[in-house]
């Protein structure tokens, strides 16, 4: 069975005076038993209904779901019990893993950081029809990301271009890159093919990432740019340094907007510059401070957040942003604005601008290809743009294509 | 009413804050004033100090007041409960109660340390007050009660910069206060070095957290300070968008900039900038309304809403004005017939001189009478909102095909200009986008904006839900974002219970090839 297939569910805790009295405690140094005591309590907090994959932003948390999934999944087999979907479930309470605890953390020590690689200065020319097939936090390899690869495929009006947000689960490993983000891979003849770096990637130092995935697509580096007579589109690695640009980006960037010469920037990232469901991303607004408040960034895409938001244009940036960050991994519907009943159909809701963060469409509604609960989780799809010379059209598909939005992101002639 | 039921008067009292009924919140704070007079068990002072802090967050302070002197006169007071009575007093105008309230706060050994900051820098604006009040009465103000102030908000910001920032604004703006009245403080940093101060500390915060509503408000003050109206404005507008700045944050910021720093909203580059955003933002949360320039909604609705919910004045001042290029075609005899308006030749003839041309329906007007259409000869063309009547001189182009016709006619009309086109291909859209027709369905000149969606289109055809009648045929069908012509109404369609009209792209394509 491939790993792809395999989630940690967490059967619950007894508190960390138990786990430290354990006679498996023992064995570990108390700093790293602090710390699996603290992810297991960020563990228990995210763990939805029984049989569902789930995670959180935490780095030791998704070390752990891939460590106890694969790497002890493939030393004793019998942990992995058969669930819904083809899927393997490892259930494991904190004694169990404890049991783990010592091995796990030899492994997270092995971890080391991919050196960074900066983009070559040639820019790749993309036509100027271009249609984009968009998506983010897609490398689940369950859910609705496998229905999002089969629709972009399936898609008569070829896409010229595919490219993926970043984030794939839990971690980012070799296998977990090869399986759940390149073997289900929507490959479109004749397209380019790009993915970004995510913070899950980079759990792993990225090496999977650099060493795999971009190979695979003759990807240089983890940032690039491309091109045509109307558009540039940079895609930013945001998680080499979490939440941030690392190296010469930001001068890079600068750079290109330097060559803009009447055309548009679009760029598209793992992280949020700004949100109203999640942190924001000071880091990067101030290292891109004088193109934004220089109005130079017409659009931006962005992922991380497991929402799809569509917010009003930035006054002060005159910015349009999304974030395209649903496609494939659960995550909850957002009761707490929406309340707990989930609206009839897909919807798109809309919520008031809070700070210099605009107000927004949000994505709600329910996801049938969640059975096991599809009332508490919100609908996987992605993104269709089409840059026609000077315009760019939008549209949201839910995960079997449907449209769910769709208008011309370029309104004045 | 047993204490138990207390959380459920506490939801209440949240709610009809929420929706602004002041009446009401009055009466549970009655309700429960009553209930401590008669009930053995003491009231919990957790949620007394809920109530209080929601009462404040609306300012509602007679129900504070109430509340906070029932506590005291049952002896159970707390520093917290004192500083909202001291606040409301303030407010309320009794500011020597409220000095002496405050003082039993500072001396009390059971305050905690909050208590007394808040207390301290509340002395500050006792004296703050009567300094302005005695100034607004038009009496000479005590230069004494300005350095009481300062010296109260400057001790608590003094002992710990960055944690007493708002403190240390306040010195600011007295500082500031004091040069304009020509009184002297030597003993403190100057106005702009203190702002500097505040602005850096309070921007290095926000390097690694988002600010909350107190901080984005004191660097909008420092920005007031260093004289950047700019700055000033985008911490205005992210201040009054924060979820924790409610009624009462907003008016003290309000208070702050209109009586100390002497802010106005006409001639006034800072005021102009900053007082109707808060006033707007203050009214929201008060539950009232506000009455604004057009100039000033147009300017509002744009930079709060976006466009997508609201119609701008002058998106609609757009469609008057097309309204000029727009006219009645009818027979000599006068009886209806159809619509025109007004194009740029070269629009649709680009080798063809300039000249503004009329178009309609093949069906309306053609020299060979397709679908009974008027002779050119025989069809009159009304300019009503200029009042103007003009005979077709010649028909230039017709093509029943795109069921289209152009004509020349033999006058000017005053200050009308050719209509502008939307030259891209229309897409469907979801949500379906908008049209609109201005058209002569009757005598007059109507508008058509209700149940307006297109359905479908294709390059040959759009449909669209607009309602027409008879005389719309030859009518503009315009987008909805400005006005731009996207296609030329020809009939109603029950196949697809539609309207439909001919796309602007195809008309062009047919004109350029036919010539």
């Amino acid at each position: 069975m491939a790993h792809k297939n395999r989630f940690l569910t967490f059967l619950g805790r007894q508190g960390s005076e138990k786990l430290e009295s354990a006679p498996e405690a023992g064995e570990l140094e108390p700093e790293l038993l602090t710390e699996l005591s603290r992810a297991l309590q960020v563990l228990e907090a995210a763990q939805g209904p029984r049989g569902v994959m789930n995670g959180t932003e935490d780095e030791t948390v998704s070390l752990l779901q891939t460590f106890l999934t694969q790497e002890a999944g493939d030393q004793r087999p019998e942990i992995l019990q058969p669930a819904s979907g083809a899927t393997l479930e490892a259930k494991m309470d904190e004694h169990d893993i404890l049991g783990w605890a010592k091995s796990f953390f030899t492994w997270v020590k092995g971890v080391t950081k991919h050196d960074w690689i900066e983009a070559p200065p040639e820019i790749t020319r993309i036509p100027n029809k271009t249609r984009v097939a968009l998506f983010g936090d897609w490398g689940s390899g369950l859910y609705g990301a496998p229905e999002i690869a089969k629709r972009i495929v399936g898609t008569a009006d070829r896409y010229q271009l595919v490219l993926h947000l970043g984030d794939t689960y839990y971690s980012g490993t070799e296998s977990e890159v090869k399986e759940r983000l390149l073997d289900g891979w929507p490959g479109v003849e004749g397209a380019i093919n790009r993915t970004l770096n995510g913070n899950h990637e980079m759990y792993t130092g990225g090496k999977a990432y650099y060493d795999f995935a971009l190979p695979r697509f003759g990807q240089k580096a983890s940032y690039f740019a491309l091109e045509n007579d109307k558009w540039i589109l940079a895609g930013l690695d945001t998680a080499y340094s979490d939440h941030d640009l690392y190296g010469g980006q930001a001068q890079w960037l600068t750079g290109l907007a330097s060559r803009l010469d009447g055309r548009r920037l679009v760029l598209f990232s793992h992280h949020q510059p700004f949100s109203l469901l999640d942190s924001q991303g000071p880091k990067l607004v101030k290292k891109l401070s004088s193109l934004l408040s220089g109005k130079r960034i017409f659009a931006w895409y962005w992922g991380h957040e497991h929402h799809c938001v569509l917010y009003d244009q930035h006054g002060p940036w005159d910015l349009r942003g999304r974030c395209v960050g649903h496609g494939g991994f659960p995550y909850f519907r957002e009761g707490r604005i929406f309340g707990d009943q989930a609206p009839s159909k897909t919807e798109f809701r809309r919520v008031g601008g809070r700070n210099l963060v605009p107000a927004a469409k949000i994505l709600d509604g329910i996801n049938p290809l969640i059975p096991e609960a599809p009332e508490k989780y919100g609908p996987h799809g992605y993104m269709t743009l089409e840059f026609d010379d000077d315009d760019l059209f939008e549209t949201v598909h839910d995960a079997r294509g449907d449209v769910l939005y769709a208008q011309p992101l370029t309104e004045k002639e | 009413m047993p204490w138990n039921d207390l959380p459920a008067l506490d939801r209440k009292l949240t709610e009809t804050l929420n929706a602004f009924d002041w009446g009401i919140a009055a009466a549970i704070i009655g309700e429960v004033v009553t209930q401590m007079r008669t009930d053995p068990d003491p009231i919990p002072l957790v949620t007394v100090n809920r109530m209080l802090r929601r009462l404040r967050r609306k300012r509602q302070f007679a129900p504070i007041q109430q509340l906070a002197e029932e506590v005291i006169a049952s002896g159970r007071a707390t520093g917290e409960v004192r500083r909202h009575y001291a606040q409301a007093l303030i407010d309320n105008g009794r500011l020597p109660r409220a000095e002496q309230e405050l003082m039993v706060i500072l001396a009390s050994s059971t305050s905690l340390p909050k208590d007394l900051s808040e207390a301290q820098g509340l002395i500050g604006r006792v004296y703050k007050q009567r300094y302005v009040d005695a100034t607004r009465a038009g009496f000479s103000p005590s230069a004494g009660d300005l350095q009481r102030s300062l010296a109260a908000y400057w001790e608590k910001y003094d002992q710990n910069p960055s944690a007493n920032y708002w403190h240390g604004i306040n010195v600011v703006a007295l500082l500031a206060r004091a040069t304009r009245d020509g009184l002297s403080t030597p003993d403190y940093p100057s106005v702009h070095e203190l702002a500097g101060r505040i602005v850096a500390s309070i921007e290095a915060v926000e390097e690694d957290n988002e600010l909350n509503a107190w901080q984005i408000a004191t660097a909008m003050e420092g920005h007031v300070a260093l004289q950047d109206p700019e700055r000033a404005a985008l911490r205005a507008l992210e201040y009054t968008s924060s979820f924790d700045a409610d009624a009462f944050e907003i008016f003290s910021t309000q208070r702050q900039l209109r009586e100390v720093w002497g802010l106005i909203e006409r001639g006034d580059p800072m005021g102009e900038r900053l007082l109707p955003i808060l006033d707007a933002a203050l009214l929201r949360r008060q539950g009232g309304t506000i009455t604004i320039t057009a100039v000033e909604a147009n300017r509002r609705l744009e930079e709060n809403y976006g466009n997508d919910r609201f119609n701008t004045v002058a998106w609609f001042q757009d469609g008057l004005d097309r309204c000029r290029s727009i006219a009645r075609v009818a027979s000599v005899g006068g009886a209806g017939k159809g619509t025109g308006w007004l194009v740029n030749s070269r629009d649709f003839f680009p080798a063809e001189p300039e000249r503004t041309l009329l178009i309609t329906n093949a069906h309306v007007i053609n020299a060979k009478g397709f679908r009974n259409a008027l002779h050119p000869e025989d069809a009159k063309v009304q300019f009503q909102m200029s009042s103007v009547t003009f005979n077709v001189r010649r028909e230039v182009w017709s093509c029943p095909d795109v069921d289209a016709t152009f004509v020349e006619l033999n006058g000017t009309v005053p200050n009308a200009t050719p209509l502008p086109l939307y030259s891209r291909k229309v897409r469907m859209t979801v949500p379906p986008s908008r049209v609109y027709i201005i058209g002569h369905p009757g005598d007059v000149l109507m508008f058509s904006l209700q149940d307006s969606q297109i359905v479908q289109c294709t390059d040959q055809l759009l449909h669209y839900r607009t309602p027409t009648q008879g005389g719309s045929s030859g009518s503009p069908v315009f987008e909805a974002m400005g006005w731009r012509v996207v296609a030329l109404h020809h009939a109603a369609v029950d196949s697809v219970s539609a309207n439909e009209g001919i796309p602007i792209a195809r008309l062009r394509e047919a004109t350029v090839i036919s010539t």
